[in-house]
C-alpha cells in the first residue's frame, strides 16, 4: 500500500475553527442587499381537494411584494428526485399537512407570515389514508391517481418453505419501527439571487447541487445553466436534505420579483413539511439448523412513504437487499411495498432502509441464538458473510468483506471480555443490565442500474497552492477534510497547501451527492485521476523548466525532481511562478464511474450493491425495573470503512452514529395521528442530549482496506447508526428478558412488556 | 405578530403600567414560556400586546431567611434557587427540582415566580412548594394579598391572579431541622425533559423514630398542584417500614385515578407513581436506591 | 460516425434496446443524439460521454464514444 503523509493522521477538520468561534456563516446567516423574505403556505388538510385560492387581501397587505400560486410556476409543476409527483404548489389537491399552497415574498419576514394568515383556501377534505397496510387495500381512497403502492419488489432464491420444515429452530414475528426524524440543527433555510440577464443564483444546504439544479430548471423550464446551486455548508442533513426542500420557492421568489430573497423556516414548519425515516412494519420467518447455520428468511416489509415517493422506491429497494443482514442465507422469500397515505413524506434518511430490517433480522437471530443455547457473537460469527460468499440476493461479494474483522475486535475488545462483570453490578438492586450485540453491511454507492459518477478538478494557483474541487456537499460529516487529506497524498503536497471548493455548481464539476455512504470513494478516486493528470502537466512544464526530456521527470513531494540527474529539481512553487509568467495555468480532471455488481435483478434499480461497509456495535443497558426507563451504559462500535482516511472523523461519525441509533432504540418517534404531527418540536420529539449519552463509548476502527478506493477507503457515514439500534434492544433482553418488537422501546413499552412477561 | 415591550424597573412602575394596559398586557418572568407561546399565536391585528418584563425588578429577586421564614423573589431564576445557601440548607428537594428544571440556559433565564404562575401540571417546582405549604403574595396598585399556594390554581394553567396583578414572593415557614425530604422526577431523557411524573415529599421524624408530620405532593399526574392526604396519614405516626410506605405510595396512584380518572397513559402511570413515591420517602429516610 | 448508447432507468423507455450502437453523422452533437432518440425530457437528464458527465447539449460526439442516458437519481 502506498505510503501516505496525511491519509491515516487525525488531521484537525478544515472547518473546525470557523465553526467552534461561531464564524462560519451558514445559510440561515446570508443577508442581501434589497432582499425579500419568503413564506409558504402550508396545508389545513392532510387530504383534500382544493376549490379556490384568493390571494387578493394577501397581495393588498402592505409590505407584500408577490404572492404566488400553481400558476406562476413556469415550468413542471413538480419536483421529486426519483419521479415528480410532489408539486411545488398545489393546484387542485392536497396530499398532506406539508403540502405548499402558496408563496409569499414580503418586505419583511413578519409581514410575510400576516399575508400567509390573509391567503384565503377553500378546501373540500377527501377520505383519510392513515395507514399503508389499509392503503393497500383495493377499497381504500386513493392518495395519487396511479394507485397506492408506488413500489413493489419481490426477490425469491431457493425454496424457504422446505427450509422452514427442516429447520431445527423457526421464529416468526413482526416488528414496527418509528418515523425517526432527522433533526439536523439548520432548518432548512437560503438565499437567491437574480441578474439581468436572469441567471439564479440560490445558496441551501443540499445533497446534491447539481440535480438541485436540474430539478429547479425543470420547475422553472430554464436552461440549467443559468441556474448556480451552493449547497455547502449545511447545518447537518442526514438525508433531510437530499430532496428539494427551499430551492424552488427561492428561484420562483426572484425570478417573479427580480430581487433577492430569503427563506428560514421553523423548526415546526420544518418538522410538518420535512422528511423522515420511513416506519416500516416487518413481517420476518427465519430458520437456522441445529448448528446455528441460517437456513431460510422471509420478509414482508411494509413501508409508509407518506404523500409523495420522493426517494421511497429505491429505500425499499435498499431495505430489501439489507433485510437477511449480513449473513449467507441459501434460501430467502422477500417481498417489499412502499405505500402511499396522506402522512409526513419519508425519504433518504442516514441508513436508507438498513436500520429498520436490521433491527427485525439482528432480534431475530439473537432469538435463534437463545432457543439454540448459543453465544450470540457466535452465531454471528458461524453465518457471518466473507469475501467470495454469496450474499442474499444471490450476488457474489467480490469487493472487500470486513465482517469478520469487525467481530473478532468486538470480541476482543474490553467491554465483551468484561462483560459478565459489568453486569454483575447495576447501579440500583431495581436496575438490571444486559449486553446486546449486533452487526450490519451497508451498500456504499447508488448500486446496480443506474451509473454513478463523479468528477474532481485539481488547479495549480499562482501562489504553489492547489484548489481542489468536489462538488459533494460538506454537511457536517467532515468529507472536505477527508479530501484534502487524500489529495495531498496524491498531489505530494501539504495539506496546508490545497484550497477545497464544496457543493457549488459554479466552481466545481459534478460529483454525485452527499448520500449513500458513497463522497469519499467517488471524490477520492476522481481526485486521484485528476492527480495524474495533474503531474503530466506539472512533468511537462518541469522538463521545459529543468531543461530534461518530459519522461524523465519524477513527482516528489512538493517539487519535480529529474529521474536522470536528481540534482535537478523544482518546486511546485516556482513551476506556479513559471506558469503565470507565461500566462497560462495548470488544470486537471478526474472522472470516475463506480464500478458495480456483476449481478442484475430484472427489473430493479439500485441493487445490489458491490462494496459495503461493515460492522459490530455492542451495547451495556441498564433497565429500571421500576419505571422502564433504559440507560446505555456503554458502547462499543466497530465499523470497517475501509482506510480510515481521518481516523478522528471516523470516530466522530462513529460516536454521532450511536447517539443516532439509540434515539431511535429508546426514544425518537415523530407521532402523526389522522394526518396530523403531534410531535412538532424538540419538546415532545425526544433526542437524546449530552446527559443521555453512554458514558463510554469506544470506537475499534477495523480496517478491511478495499482495492479499489482511495487508500483502500469505502464510507462509513451510514453504518455506525444501524446495529446499535437492535444492539440496544437485545440487551434490554439481556437485562430483562423481554423482547422489543417495536421502537421506540420507551420507559412506557419496556415497562408493558415486562408487566405482561410476570403475567404470563 | 405586533407587540410593545416594557421593562419596568420598580415594581411601582410595573403595576402602575399594568393597571393601565390590563387588559392587553403579558407579564414576561424569564420568557420561557412566553416565547414559545408567542410562536403559535394569531397576529392581533387590533391591539398590540405588551409584554411586560418584570426580570430586571432588583427587588423581586432574592432568597432569604428571617424569623424561620423563607422568602424567595418571584423572578429568583431556578439557578438562583438551586444554588442558593438557604434552600439546601432548609429545603434541599426545592433546589433538586429547580436543578432539574430544562437546561442550564432555561434554568438561568426561567424564574420560580414564573414557573407558579404559568401554572403547567407538570411544573417542577410546583410539589416542593406544595409539600412545604407555600403562601404567595400578590400585589397590584390596589395593594397587596396573600393567598395559599394550593388556592392559587383553579386548573391547568388556570390561577386566580387578575390582570393587573403581580406574585411579588413565595414563602414558607422552615421546616423543623427535624424533617427530611426529597424530589424525584421522571422525565423521557436526562435534561430537556418535561415531568411524566414526578413527587416532593417532606418528612418529620421524631426522636422515637416515628413519623410525625408528612407532606406528599406529586406532579404532572394531577390538574393542579394538591397534596395527598390520605397518603400522608398513612405514614403519620408510624414507624417507616416497608408495609407502611407502601401502603402511602399506593395512596398517590389512587389519588391519581380519584381526580383525574383513568386514561390510556395510567396503565403505566399508576404503578411508576407508586414506586416513584416508595422511593422518594425512602430517599427522604436517607435510603437513596438511584 | 458510430456511437454506443446505453440508456438507464426511465430513459430506457426510448428504445427497444438498453445498449445499441447509432451511425451519427460526423460532428453531431448530444442534442442530434437526442433528437434522435426522440428524448422529450432535455432538463432533468444526465449524459456521461465516456464516463466524463456533458454539461451542453452542443457538445459534439466523436467516433466510438461511450454514451451513456440517464436520469439523476439517488439511492443509499
Amino acid at each position: 500500500m502506498t505510503k501516505t503523509k496525511w491519509v491515516g493522521m487525525d488531521v484537525t477538520r478544515i472547518d473546525a475553527k470557523d465553526k467552534v468561534r461561531g464564524a462560519l456563516k451558514y445559510m440561515s446567516d446570508l443577508s442581501l442587499p434589497n432582499m425579500i423574505h419568503g413564506a409558504v403556505l402550508r396545508s389545513k388538510h392532510p387530504h383534500a381537494l382544493i376549490k379556490k385560492i384568493d390571494t387578493k387581501r394577501a397581495k393588498e397587505l402592505d409590505g407584500v411584494v408577490t404572492v404566488l400560486t400553481h400558476e406562476d410556476v413556469p415550468g413542471l409543476n413538480g419536483f421529486g428526485i426519483a419521479i415528480p409527483d410532489q408539486p411545488v404548489l398545489c393546484g387542485d389537491k392536497v396530499r398532506y399537512m406539508g403540502d405548499a399552497v402558496a408563496l409569499v415574498g414580503a418586505e419583511s419576514k413578519e409581514t410575510a407570515e400576516r399575508a400567509l394568515e390573509l391567503i384565503e383556501v377553500e378546501y373540500e377534505p377527501l377520505p383519510l389514508v392513515s395507514d399503508p397496510e389499509q392503503a393497500m387495500l383495493e377499497s381504500s381512497p386513493l392518495v395519487h391517481e396511479t394507485g397506492n403502492i408506488h413500489n413493489h419488489v419481490k426477490i425469491e432464491r431457493g425454496d424457504v418453505e422446505a427450509a422452514f420444515k427442516e429447520a431445527h429452530v423457526v421464529v416468526e414475528n413482526t416488528y414496527s419501527t418509528p418515523r425517526q426524524m432527522h433533526a439536523f440543527l439548520e432548518p432548512e433555510s437560503g438565499v437567491a439571487t437574480i441578474d439581468e440577464d436572469k441567471n439564479i443564483t440560490i445558496w441551501c444546504g443540499g445533497q446534491h447541487p447539481y440535480r438541485d439544479q436540474l430539478q429547479v430548471a425543470r420547475a422553472l423550464g430554464m436552461n440549467p445553466r443559468k441556474i448556480r446551486i451552493v449547497n455547502t455548508p449545511a447545518g447537518g442533513a442526514f438525508g433531510g436534505k437530499d430532496e428539494i426542500t427551499l430551492q424552488i420557492y427561492l428561484a420562483l421568489l426572484v425570478l417573479h420579483t427580480g430581487r433577492p430573497a430569503k427563506i428560514v423556516i421553523s423548526r415546526e414548519e420544518s418538522v410538518v413539511a420535512g422528511m423522515k425515516r420511513h416506519p416500516m412494519k416487518i413481517y420476518m420467518k427465519t430458520a437456522a439448523s441445529a448448528d446455528g447455520t441460517i437456513l431460510a428468511n422471509q420478509a414482508r416489509v411494509v413501508s409508509d412513504t407518506g404523500a409523495y415517493a420522493s426517494l421511497g422506491g429505491p429505500v425499499i429497494g435498499f431495505a430489501i437487499e439489507h433485510s437477511c443482514g449480513a449473513y449467507r442465507v441459501e434460501n430467502v422469500d422477500l417481498e417489499g411495498f412502499c405505500v402511499y397515505t396522506n402522512n409526513c413524506v419519508a425519504g433518504a434518511f442516514r441508513g436508507f432502509g438498513a436500520n429498520q430490517v436490521t433491527f427485525a433480522v439482528e432480534t431475530q437471530l439473537d432469538m435463534i441464538a437463545e432457543k439454540l443455547g448459543m453465544g450470540k457473537l457466535d452465531i454471528r460469527k458461524k453465518n457471518a458473510l466473507r469475501k467470495g460468499d454469496i450474499a442474499a440476493l444471490g450476488h457474489k461479494m467480490e469487493a472487500s468483506v470486513g465482517l469478520m474483522r469487525t467481530l473478532e475486535a468486538a470480541e476482543n475488545s474490553r467491554l465483551w471480555q468484561i462483560r459478565e462483570e459489568l453486569k454483575a453490578k447495576p447501579s440500583a438492586p431495581h436496575k438490571k443490565r444486559g449486553i446486546g450485540i449486533a452487526c450490519a453491511f451497508q451498500g456504499c454507492g447508488l448500486g446496480k442500474g443506474l451509473p454513478d459518477y463523479g468528477a474532481a478538478t485539481i488547479e495549480l494557483l499562482p501562489n504553489g497552492q492547489f484548489a481542489i474541487g468536489i462538488s459533494c456537499p460538506e454537511i457536517g460529516q467532515g468529507n472536505t477534510t477527508a479530501f484534502v487529506q487524500i489529495a495531498a497524498d496524491y498531489i505530494k503536497c501539504s495539506i496546508d497547501d490545497i484550497v477545497m471548493l464544496s457543493g457549488d455548481t459554479g466552481h466545481t464539476l459534478d460529483s454525485g451527492t452527499s448520500t449513500a455512504s458513497r463522497s469519499i470513494y467517488t471524490g477520492g478516486n476522481a481526485l486521484k485521476l485528476a492527480a495524474e493528470n495533474l503531474h503530466d502537466a506539472i512533468s511537462t512544464v518541469a522538463a521545459e523548466i529543468l531543461s530534461v526530456p518530459g519522461n524523465d521527470i519524477d513527482i516528489r513531494y512538493e517539487s519535480a525532481v529529474s529521474k536522470s540527474c536528481p540534482e535537478k529539481t523544482v518546486s511546485f512553487k516556482t513551476i506556479a511562478e513559471f506558469v503565470k509568467k507565461k500566462g497560462k495555468t495548470i488544470k486537471s480532471e478526474g472522472h470516475f464511474l463506480w464500478p458495480v455488481s456483476e449481478t442484475e435483478l430484472e427489473g430493479y434499480v439500485g441493487i445490489p450493491h458491490l462494496l459495503y461497509s461493515y460492522i459490530t456495535q455492542i451495547a451495556l443497558v441498564e433497565v429500571n425495573t421500576l419505571t422502564g426507563e433504559t440507560e446505555v451504559v456503554e458502547a462499543v462500535s466497530v465499523p470497517d470503512p475501509g482506510k480510515a482516511i481521518n481516523p478522528q472523523g471516523v470516530e466522530g461519525q462513529s460516536e454521532g452514529g450511536v447517539v443516532m441509533g439509540m434515539g431511535y432504540a429508546l426514544t425518537e418517534d415523530t407521532i402523526i395521528e389522522e394526518g396530523i404531527t403531534l410531535t412538532r418540536n424538540f419538546s415532545t420529539y425526544i433526542l437524546p442530549t449530552s446527559l443521555d449519552m453512554p458514558h463510554k463509548i469506544d470506537t475499534i476502527i477495523a480496517e478491511e482496506l478495499e482495492p479499489s478506493g482511495p487508500f483502500g477507503a469505502k464510507g462509513i457515514g451510514e453504518a455506525v447508526c444501524v446495529p446499535i439500534s437492535p444492539a440496544i434492544t437485545n440487551a434490554i433482553y439481556d437485562a430483562v428478558g423481554v423482547w422489543m418488537k417495536q421502537i421506540p422501546a420507551t420507559a412506557e413499552r419496556v415497562y408493558t412488556a415486562l408487566k405482561n412477561k410476570e403475567v404470563s | 405578530m405586533t407587540f410593545g415591550f416594557i421593562r419596568p424597573g420598580t415594581i411601582r412602575e410595573a403595576i402602575e403600567f399594568l393597571s393601565e394596559h390590563k387588559d392587553n398586557s403579558r407579564i414576561v418572568a424569564g420568557a420561557t414560556d412566553v416565547m414559545v407561546q408567542m410562536r403559535s399565536a394569531k397576529p392581533a391585528e387590533e391591539k398590540p400586546l405588551w409584554l411586560v418584563d418584570i426580570t430586571s425588578i432588583p427587588k423581586l429577586s432574592y432568597v432569604n431567611l428571617e424569623n424561620g421564614i423563607v422568602r424567595i423573589g418571584a423572578m429568583t431564576t431556578h439557578r438562583d434557587v438551586a444554588r442558593s445557601a438557604v434552600i439546601h440548607d432548609v429545603a434541599p428537594f426545592l433546589a433538586d427540582a429547580c436543578l432539574s428544571v430544562g437546561s442550564p440556559q432555561i434554568r438561568t433565564r426561567g424564574t420560580i415566580g414564573g414557573n407558579i404562575v404559568n401554572a403547567s401540571p407538570a411544573a417542577d417546582s410546583l410539589p416542593p412548594l406544595t409539600a412545604l405549604s407555600a403562601r404567595l403574595r400578590l400585589i397590584s396598585r390596589k395593594g397587596s394579598r396573600d393567598v395559599a399556594l394550593e388556592e392559587f390554581f383553579k386548573g391547568p394553567y388556570k390561577t386566580i391572579i387578575e390582570p393587573d396583578e403581580i406574585l411579588e414572593e413565595v414563602y414558607f415557614q422552615a421546616p423543623e431541622q427535624s424533617s427530611c425530604c426529597a424530589f424525584l422526577k421522571l422525565g423521557r431523557r436526562e435534561s430537556l425533559a418535561i415531568a411524566r411524573l414526578s413527587v416532593a415529599v417532606l418528612l418529620d421524624v421524631d426522636e422515637s423514630g416515628k413519623i410525625s408530620k408528612a407532606s406528599i405532593a406529586p406532579g404532572a399526574c394531577l390538574p393542579m398542584p394538591g397534596r395527598i392526604t390520605p397518603a400522608e396519614e398513612a405514614l403519620t405516626g408510624k414507624t417507616p417500614d416497608e408495609e407502611t410506605v407502601n401502603l402511602a405510595a399506593q395512596e398517590v396512584g389512587a389519588e391519581m385515578i380519584r381526580v383525574s380518572g383513568v386514561r390510556w397513559s395510567t396503565e403505566y402511570k399508576k404503578p411508576v407513581a407508586c414506586a416513584l413515591t416508595k422511593r422518594a420517602i425512602w430517599k427522604a429516610l436517607g435510603v437513596d436506591e438511584d | 460516425m458510430k456511437i454506443n448508447v446505453c440508456l438507464f432507468g426511465p430513459m430506457k423507455k426510448y428504445a427497444d434496446k438498453d445498449k445499441f450502437q447509432l451511425e451519427l453523422e460526423e460532428g453531431a452533437t448530444i442534442t442530434d443524439l437526442l433528437d434522435r432518440l426522440k428524448i422529450e425530457d432535455r432538463i432533468y437528464i444526465v449524459v456521461l460521454i465516456n464516463g466524463r458527465r456533458a454539461y451542453d447539449e452542443d457538445e459534439p460526439l466523436s467516433d466510438g464514444a461511450e454514451v451513456l442516458i440517464m436520469a439523476p437519481t439517488g439511492g443509499g
